[in-house]
């Protein structure tokens, strides 16, 4: 799976909107929200079956039908997951959710309304260099934040920093009417 | 005092009597099914039993240990405080321990007698792997197959390994391939063990 920097065509009248927003989300808001501390504990439930197996040295969790996943402050639902994790730490990898849509709730310290999201498939996991909590929202990607909203094939997004870190075109976003715009 | 009146009397008399004496068998019935203890008849009895089963090659396929076993008339047995313990290359891989266990117990095919195995109360499974790490479920009821080594259950099961906390209702799982399949109503947590550490310290 490849990403690359937004790429906005040049007669897009959302462009300085979105480029603004991006940049305001990276230098006004880091930090903001209610961080999901790495390594912080997840719990999940899900109303059908729930399978472990073994699987290159991993051990998979796959559980289906009304999937719900919480961190922190951070919720999210769709119709089925998987967890990974490795078998000589037991750390857990990474988690994908697939759903119709997958939804995405981060509880915000800075504004009541919190971070919302949705999209065909969503991964998350640690940042292997900054610990950072990574959202991938990959397929009809949308998310809306206090600052902003946006539109995407695909968001990589930050939690802890309520930045958008890369994103796949086509892309649509817009401000929130609180920066002025 | 008139014919039919006296015939209505004897009419009423009779069914009066046969409906309390119908109403006293039944209770004498239901009283004697009451006071039936549920006895069970053996007809072996041993203690410290340490049973090992090998399969087609030679090698030790599981082993059965029990304090005190009762081998009932029907050819099934009782086991109080079983141990199963499953082996691979001649390595233990997965054991379960019970309160107690019925050899035989939910087949009727004397082929498949010694391969059915139901544990109840406190029913534990151990699993350590490679890395040095335990997988334990534990559950109120389980079935075991000992011979295709898969257990099942529709019992609320709980398994814990070193990271994930896990409740499940009814199980289904196949001790070769390492799979467990939780039927519905699951609910888990991780914690990483470097917190468990650092909340320990």
């Amino acid at each position: 799976m490849s990403h690359r920097e937004i790429m906005l065509p040049p007669n897009n009248s959302n462009a300085p909107n979105l480029l603004y927003s991006i940049f305001s989300a990276m230098v006004l808001f880091p930090g903001m929200l209610m961080a999901a501390q790495s390594q912080s504990p997840v719990n999940w439930s899900a109303d059908g079956e729930l399978l472990v197996t073994i699987e290159n040295n991993l051990r998979i969790l796959r559980m289906q039908d009304n999937v719900r996943i919480s961190q922190d402050g951070i919720d999210i639902s769709g119709n089925s997951a998987i967890f990974e994790y490795t078998l000589d730490t037991q750390e857990l990898l990474r988690v994908t959710v697939l759903g119709t849509p997958v939804r995405y709730t981060q509880a915000s310290e800075s504004s009541a309304e919190p971070v919302t999201g949705n999209s065909d498939t969503l991964i998350f996991y640690d940042d292997e260099f900054t610990e950072d909590t990574i959202v991938e929202m990959i397929g009809n990607a949308f998310i809306k934040s206090p600052s902003s909203t946006m539109n995407c094939a695909s968001i990589i997004y930050v939690t802890e920093r309520d930045l958008i870190r890369e994103a796949v075109g086509p892309c649509q976003g817009a401000l929130a009417p609180q920066n002025g715009m | 005092m008139n014919k039919p009146f006296t015939y209505l009397t004897i009419i009423g008399v009779v069914g009066v009597l046969f409906y309390f004496s119908l109403d006293l068998t039944q209770t004498g019935a239901q009283t004697g099914e009451d006071s039936a203890a549920p006895e069970l008849a053996f007809d072996g009895y041993s203690e410290g039993i340490n049973t090992v089963f090998y399969n087609g090659n030679g090698d030790v396929d599981y082993t059965l240990r029990a304090n005190r076993q009762f081998h009932l008339k029907d050819q099934s047995a009782l086991l109080e405080e079983p141990l199963v313990r499953f082996f691979e290359n001649g390595v233990s891989t997965w054991s379960i321990v019970a309160e107690s266990g019925l050899i035989g117990g939910n087949t009727e095919d004397p082929a498949r007698l010694m391969e059915s195995i139901r544990l109840s109360g406190d029913v534990e499974v151990h699993r350590l792997d490679d890395h040095g790490y335990y997988t334990v479920l534990s559950t109120q009821l389980l079935d075991i197959d000992t011979n295709r080594e898969i257990m099942e259950t529709q019992d609320t099961v709980h398994m814990v390994t070193a990271s994930i906390t896990h409740a499940g209702q009814g199980m289904f799982a196949d001790l070769n391939r390492d799979e467990i399949h939780f039927h519905s109503d699951n609910s888990g947590h991780y914690e990483s063990q470097g917190n468990y550490a650092a909340s320990e310290q």
